[in-house]
């Protein structure tokens, strides 16, 4: 697979809508886009009118060859660039965006013969849900496993589509509710344990690709139990974000 | 704020032209050898300092002040990329 | 390419007079961190300063005992936000130098972590920095330098460097950790000194 060549791009809003009860979906027309591997990113800038710019980076939700780009923005409170894309991009407005970036925290259902285990906390599930989809899309015979930790149903990202995805039998999701769960769910709220990760996960010895993301925290903790659990450090990629 | 070294990509891809997330890095510090996307990277509105996953020290720092970008290697025993297409 | 951000201004970048150019308010405290945050305690807390003619060293208590002030100041950070009236307490640096011999006009701050940043020693006196360990009423926590930082207002807040460990004299102006990677070496925030 050749490289994606990495540029400057101005897109165009031309889809939003409600995520989640704090996120938006906001998918970007963006001429030139070279496509992008399922996992990438891109850095967003935005530009005041005194010269004043402030960027982050943001998981890309789709993957492939169009220059159709989605982004799922969930509002940092008190953030700078988040309550912006979330509250006040309209269709139609162009945003800077450089990309795609991000050669190590892809999957590339071409490349990968290995089962493939995906670890979500929060809007961390973004980067996933688009490996997630690109295997929903292809024909490969990877198993996906996906365990989504998530503050209530209302906070799920992408609901219908992994919903759809699990209905295909294309992947096993696991949700783990952290503050309140759906009537009649199994467990009380808690946090992704060391246990949970032993009874949903791929275990080590399948060798599945481990792709971790969310806060660093919790990024931090999984990927030092998946370790304790005997997958190779190698195998376990993570993604860590901050806010803003 | 502490993150992963695959967020320092879009900044070093401002010096560099291209995608260097699978660089490969030794750190001159401890001599550990890894891709640039693992190490660790601390992102502010200052700039990027990057460090190494073992022993913590600073490998790279980029700067962006609007005009320019200012790259320290200081840390870095080597980097190593593949050739780009058609070398 | 860049272009203007339709509806975009930042956030709360109201202009106020008495801010430096190029800069806003803001009610919080942003952290920024260019590495680990380093967990000292103050029985293990030292701060020393070298000079050409030796070293000269403060134990926590020995720090306190030379003579507390309470200050009001204003900072502003490089990335461009301000706040306003701040209220520090800490110990001048007029004091530490009233024990030290130095006839070099710079120094550099030394943190625990690694992080360095230059400053000229004429603006480290005459009432201008200060080892701070408390703002707004409360101890200087971690993630803002705590136990104790350096505290030098009138220029951007990256020189008063936090989890201050000491200061060693130099006769030329030497640049620290941001000042090599691109920040100015003096850092006047009323002459936007951001950047070399």
């Amino acid at each position: 697979m050749s490289p994606r060549p990495t540029g400057w791009h101005a897109g165009t809003v031309v889809d939003i809508r409600q995520e989640t009860r704090t996120a938006k979906r906001i998918t970007l027309d963006v001429p030139g886009w070279p496509g992008n591997d399922a996992g990438s990113h891109l850095d967003l800038r935005l530009t005041a009118p005194d010269g004043y710019q402030a960027s982050r980076s943001y998981s890309i939700a789709s993957s492939g060859e169009s220059t159709r780009v989605v982004l799922a923005v969930d509002e940092v409170p008190d953030g700078e660039v988040s309550p912006f894309l979330v509250h006040d991009v309209r269709p139609g407005d162009a945003l800077e965006v450089h990309g795609p970036l991000g050669n190590y925290f892809i999957w590339d259902p071409a490349a990968s013969a290995s089962h493939v285990q995906l670890i979500a906390g929060g809007s961390g599930v973004v980067p996933l849900f688009a490996m997630a989809d690109a295997h929903g899309r292809g024909g490969d015979p990877a198993g996906f496993r996906l365990l989504y930790s998530v503050r209530t149903p209302d906070d799920r990202f992408f609901a219908a589509e992994l919903g759809e995805l699990a209905d295909r039998d294309r992947i096993d999701v696991t949700y783990r509710y952290t503050r309140s769960t759906p009537d009649g769910w199994p467990s009380p709220p808690g946090r992704v344990t060391r246990e949970l990760l032993a009874e949903t996960t791929w275990p080590a010895d399948v060798a599945p690709a481990v792709y971790v993301c969310g806060p660093t925290p919790f990024v931090e903790s999984v990927s030092d139990w998946l370790v304790e659990l005997g997958h190779e450090p190698r195998a376990v990629r993570t993604e860590r974000f901050g806010g803003g | 704020m502490r993150v992963d070294g695959n967020a320092a990509t879009g900044s070093l891809a401002e010096v560099f032209g291209r995608d260097v997330s699978l660089a490969i890095t030794t750190c001159a510090h401890c001599g550990h050898e890894d891709l640039l996307a693992r190490c660790i990277a601390y992102v502010s509105a200052m700039g990027t300092v990057m460090r190494c996953a073992t022993c913590h020290e600073v490998l790279a720092v980029v700067v962006g002040d609007g005009a320019r970008f200012t790259l320290s290697l200081a840390g870095m025993r080597s980097i190593q990329v593949v050739a780009a297409e058609g070398a | 390419m860049s272009f203007i951000t339709r509806g975009f201004t930042g956030r709360g970048r109201e202009r106020d007079p008495a801010l430096p150019p190029g800069q806003s308010l803001v009610e919080d405290w942003p952290v920024l961190s260019a590495g680990p945050t380093p967990e000292i305690d103050t029985a293990d807390w030292e701060f020393t300063v070298v000079t050409e003619n030796g070293r000269h060293s403060w134990t926590w208590d020995e720090m306190q005992a030379l003579g507390v002030e309470d200050v009001t100041v204003d900072i502003h950070c490089v990335t461009h936000w301000s706040k306003l009236g701040m209220a520090w307490r800490g110990v001048p640096l007029d004091k530490i130098f009233e024990e030290v011999e130095t006839s070099h006009d710079y120094v550099m701050a030394h943190s625990y972590g690694g992080y360095t940043t230059n400053v000229p020693l004429d603006e480290l006196l005459d009432g201008q920095a200060w080892i701070a360990f408390e703002a707004d009423g409360e101890p200087l926590g971690a993630e803002h330098g705590g136990p104790a930082r350096l505290l030098v207002p009138h220029l951007y807040f990256w020189k008063s460097a936090k989890w201050v460990r000491g200061l060693v004299t130099m006769p030329d102006d030497d640049p620290g950790f941001w000042e090599q990677n691109g920040y100015h070496l003096h850092g006047d925030p009323w002459k936007e000194e951001r950047y070399w």
